[in-house]
């Protein structure tokens, strides 16, 4: 753990810990900081944003680079650490779902509950719903996630929708290249013959 | 109705050799994993070669050379950001990797302080320490389990009280599976298998960890 001079202790309950007086941590929650060696690999010094989301703001640098990166810019992001976490939504209910029918203002489409109590059911939805990005995902079987519940901010509470189409990447360029270099392989076998 | 976490993180953190400079918001837009706004309108923390950070509207991501993060604090991108990591590793399915780990962290409140002790004395009876320790106080509870399915790995559980929430605990549950020991390394196309098929089962057995741990105490 962080020392209240700012610089890490050589024990903890987590382990033994190396003082890293490179880092100037006093601007930081004492309880907030965590230096060690990296567990899994030498010489190597994790910084972990404790328990606040910890691993969120948890960063592995060799000790070069932790010289000369760390003391400016990571600190600053983890200055700027909570600002992320200040908006959190309470989902009340979860579907997936994905497109039956395109119309001129709604989509039709079958959702099955992730989370919450609900059948499967059919539903028609505002095309208005979708942001702009995703207009163009809209197409018959196109996979969606929909929540509804509470967005808490800094402003408040407020209800809110949220639909995102999924954006999936099972095939790269590379086996679309290769698939397409088989199939005429395989055509000007089928023309040879 | 249930005690709710007034925070809960979820990210999906890979462990291999990895080049960071690759992770910009740019990269992921132009493979559309992320829209152009989403992309356009990211907090760049840092793009340098030995760390990249971003925060877009819904996620976080955080590249080390031996680490990849990917991060969000809204449940209804949990499963985005799987899709989003998925992706990833389809296109970048060759980079040698030796270990993933599904995480969850969860911030609960307590009912009150007097709520807060208790469930510091449920984890670690003072009982049992005071004839060795002068006035003993919970820290932090950690638990491991095996896993339960056909990887290597374990299931990781921790709990200690809040720092972010008064009086509150903090509960973070990694599900740990490791692909490879020692210097070997695996290729990442199976970090899309796996999440592909064990991403339900793994966030299910960390809200059930987390349900076991909040019926210990009294929370809000």
């Amino acid at each position: 753990m962080i020392s209240s001079d700012g610089l890490a202790n050589s024990t903890d309950v987590h382990g033994s810990f190396e003082t890293v007086k490179s880092v100037n941590l006093q601007d930081f929650p004492v309880r907030e900081l965590l230096v060690s060696p990296n567990q899994d690999s030498a010489n190597q010094t994790v910084i972990e944003h404790l328990n606040g989301g910890s691993q969120m703001f948890e960063t592995r640098l060799n000790q070069t680079s932790l010289q000369q990166y760390l003391e400016v810019e990571q600190l600053d992001t983890l200055k700027k650490a909570d600002r992320w976490i200040n908006t959190q939504f309470r989902t009340l209910q979860k579907w997936e779902g994905y497109v039956i029918e395109v119309g001129a203002e709604t989509f039709r489409a079958k959702v099955v509950a992730l989370l919450g109590e609900s059948s499967d059911m059919e539903a028609d939805i505002y095309l208005e719903e979708i942001g702009e990005e995703d207009y163009a995902l809209i197409k018959p079987g196109a996979v969606f996630y929909w929540s509804i519940g509470y967005l808490d901010g800094p402003s408040g509470r407020r209800r809110e929708s949220i639909i995102r189409f999924r954006r999936l990447k099972t095939v790269t360029k590379r086996d679309l290249q290769q698939a397409e270099s088989e199939a005429k392989a395989l055509r000007s076998l089928f023309n040879e013959g | 109705m249930s005690p709710q976490p007034k925070i809960q993180t979820t990210s999906i953190v890979v462990v291999g050799n990895f080049t960071p400079t690759i992770f910009q918001p740019s990269w992921f837009a132009a493979n559309d994993l992320i829209t152009k706004q989403e992309a356009e309108a990211a907090t760049v923390e840092i793009i340098a070669p030995p760390i990249a950070q971003f925060d877009a509207e819904w996620l976080r991501i955080s590249v080390t050379q031996d680490r990849f993060m990917a991060q969000t604090a809204q449940e209804p991108y949990y499963e985005p950001l799987r899709d989003l990591v998925i992706s990833v590793f389809t296109l970048l399915n060759h980079t040698p990797v030796k270990a993933m780990g599904i995480n969850q962290n969860f911030h609960y409140q307590f009912k009150d302080s007097a709520a807060e002790q208790a469930f510091g004395n449920r984890l670690a009876p003072k009982t049992d320490w005071e004839d060795v320790l002068t006035d003993p106080k919970f820290n932090t509870l950690f638990v491991r389990g095996e896993r339960p399915d056909e990887f290597n790995g374990y299931i990781f559980t921790r709990a200690e009280f809040s720092t972010k929430i008064r009086p509150g605990a903090f509960i973070e549950i990694n599900d740990h599976y490791q692909l490879a020991f020692d210097t070997e390394t695996v290729e990442a196309e199976i970090i899309p298998d796996i999440l592909g098929s064990h991403w339900a089962e793994s966030m299910a057995r960390g809200r059930k960890i987390v349900e076991k741990i909040i019926s210990l105490g009294d929370f809000k």
